[in-house]
């Protein structure tokens, strides 16, 4: 009866001590990644996406040439990668700003004192070449066309759709949320240590066994964590985004895939620690048993 | 004999543990993401992720069509004609009409449809108007720095004729027009009266235009190459 007892109370123990890995995993990922502007700097790099962007801007003011009567070449030094990279940091800034609660909105004001110039330079010698007036008319005209073409670049360059987040009011609430977020990882780290003391309490005189069921939940919690990370990467699964700029796509999927991967690779070290601790609890019940059995064979 | 069975179990245990907790917490996650406001999630991810168009460019599928349309008059080529006739449907991206205006040395392909792949290479007629032969306004633009540049110096009385492979349209400049980009005034359906419409973006310095300027056609004659059966 009292075995069966311990027994149960070990299950328990060790579903709570399952969750509780997961959850320090997730913590974690959150904090590390999900919440670390660094992760997606990381992700503007390796996905190019400066240069995707440069592209799919040229390729719009190409066509827009009809329309305007501007050249695409008068936005040719705006529209280098290097240029663009400024941008698209200042965006990914400001949302973090936001979401930590240092700044009040998402809005972004960009340096684009080389687009300024250019149009500038190109409208003036337009208008000397056809005798137009450089009046207030003029003005408005240079103006309307800048900040027509600073709108463009600043949506194309926001790459985590910072503006639809708002709109769909997740930024709000990841806003709310951020500052909690701060005693996750302490939360579920000191849970975690918790249950795995009363474990040991429980086994202290059978170390071996406490290894055993220390295992067994390290074991289950990388499976739960395997599956369905796995599932999302053999399926391609974020695939399914349908999000037209070709750098938004990338982004935002290369991003998921890049947790989804981690959370595969922390599985993965999970089950090779579970079998180490198998295997230490294994010697460990060897060692005791014999130890016990020269005891039995004294007395 | 009583130890051995106990230990016995003992190993069985051992062994089933394992998989006893893998079902537990296996359910119990299940049993959890089908309680939890999943929907809520997916919502928010489908507005801020979710376009509506494609991933594909906004010619994906587009197969724009080319080609020669003859213009030569029906009097030069004694060519019997007909004032009602059979008429050949067009297919977006097609180039179905030639549009000429002698007194602006217009001579410009019109495409059915408009995008920008079309404007670049012609005038393009919404596909929302009525087809050339057909009664109703045929409703026609281009770009104001390319093919319509000068447009505005259409005077009312101009002739303005579009040739296709089915027909030869003739209209008469009637009026000239100006309205805002969102006004759908001298765009939308004109029941039982053939008219045509040709318009572009008002000229500004350099960049783009809230107002379209142009000018209203009425139909003075439609010449069917085959007769209706």
């Amino acid at each position: 009866m009292k075995r069966t007892i311990k027994y149960l109370a070990s299950v328990i123990l060790s579903l709570l001590l399952i969750f509780s890995f997961i959850a320090l995993t997730c913590s974690v990922l959150l904090r590390g990644r999900a919440l670390n502007p660094a992760a997606y700097h990381r992700i503007v790099a390796e996905q190019h996406l400066t240069d995707k962007i440069s592209v799919r801007l040229t390729n719009y003011f190409t066509q827009q040439e009809n329309t305007t009567g501007i050249p695409v070449s008068v936005y040719a030094e705006s529209l280098k990668s290097e240029n663009l990279e400024p941008v698209v940091d200042i965006t990914l800034r400001k949302l973090f700003d936001y979401v930590y609660g240092v700044a009040p909105d998402t809005e972004t004001k960009p340096d684009f004192t080389v687009l300024e110039g250019d149009l500038r330079k190109f409208f003036e010698q337009y208008a000397e070449e056809n005798g137009i007036a450089r009046d207030a008319a003029f003005e408005d005209a240079l103006r309307k066309n800048m900040d027509a073409a600073e709108k463009k670049i600043t949506a194309e360059c926001d790459v985590f759709k910072t503006g639809s987040l708002a709109e769909a009011g997740l930024l709000g609430k990841a806003r709310k949320i951020y500052p909690l977020t701060v005693w996750l990882i302490p939360v579920t780290g000191a849970f975690t240590l918790l249950l795995l003391l009363i474990l040991f309490l429980m086994y202290r005189r059978t170390v071996d066994r406490w290894f055993y069921w220390v295992a067994s939940s390290v074991l289950v919690s990388s499976i739960l964590m395997l599956v369905p990370s796995a599932w999302l990467s053999a399926t391609n699964w974020f695939d399914r985004f349908a999000v037209k700029s070709e750098q938004i796509f990338a982004a935002v999927t290369g991003f998921l895939y890049g947790l989804t991967h981690t959370v595969t690779v922390y599985a993965v070290c999970g089950i090779a620690a579970a079998v180490l601790l198998y295997v230490i609890a294994g010697i460990c019940g060897t060692v005791r048993h014999r130890k016990e059995a020269v005891r039995n064979a004294k007395h | 004999m009583a130890e051995q069975s106990q230990k016995r179990s003992s190993k069985a245990a051992l062994i089933i543990t394992p998989f006893l907790l893998l079902l537990l917490a296996g359910g119990m996650t299940v049993l959890g993401w089908s309680l939890a406001p999943t929907h809520t999630v997916e919502k928010y991810l489908n507005i801020a992720f979710m376009d509506n168009l494609k991933t594909q460019t906004e010619t994906a599928g587009l197969q724009i069509l080319q080609k020669e349309i003859d213009t030569a008059d029906a009097e030069d080529t004694g060519k019997k004609t007909y004032p009602e006739g059979k008429i050949t449907y067009p297919v977006f991206g097609e180039q179905y009409a030639q549009l000429t205006a002698d007194a602006i040395g217009l001579n410009v392909g019109v495409f059915f449809g408009s995008n920008s792949e079309l404007l670049a290479l012609g005038a393009c007629q919404t596909t929302q108007s009525a087809v050339l032969g057909t009664v109703g306004n045929v409703v026609i633009d281009a770009h104001v720095n390319t093919y319509f540049s000068d447009l505005t110096k259409l005077s009312v009385g101009d002739k303005v004729v579009l040739y296709t492979d089915y027909g030869r349209f003739t209209y008469r400049v009637a009026e000239s027009i100006s309205f805002d980009k969102t006004d759908r005034k001298y765009l939308g359906v004109t029941e039982g009266e053939d008219h045509l419409t040709l318009y572009t973006c008002k000229p500004e310095l350099l960049g783009n235009s809230d107002v379209r300027v142009g000018v209203r056609c009425d139909l003075v004659a439609k010449e069917f190459y085959e007769p209706l059966q």
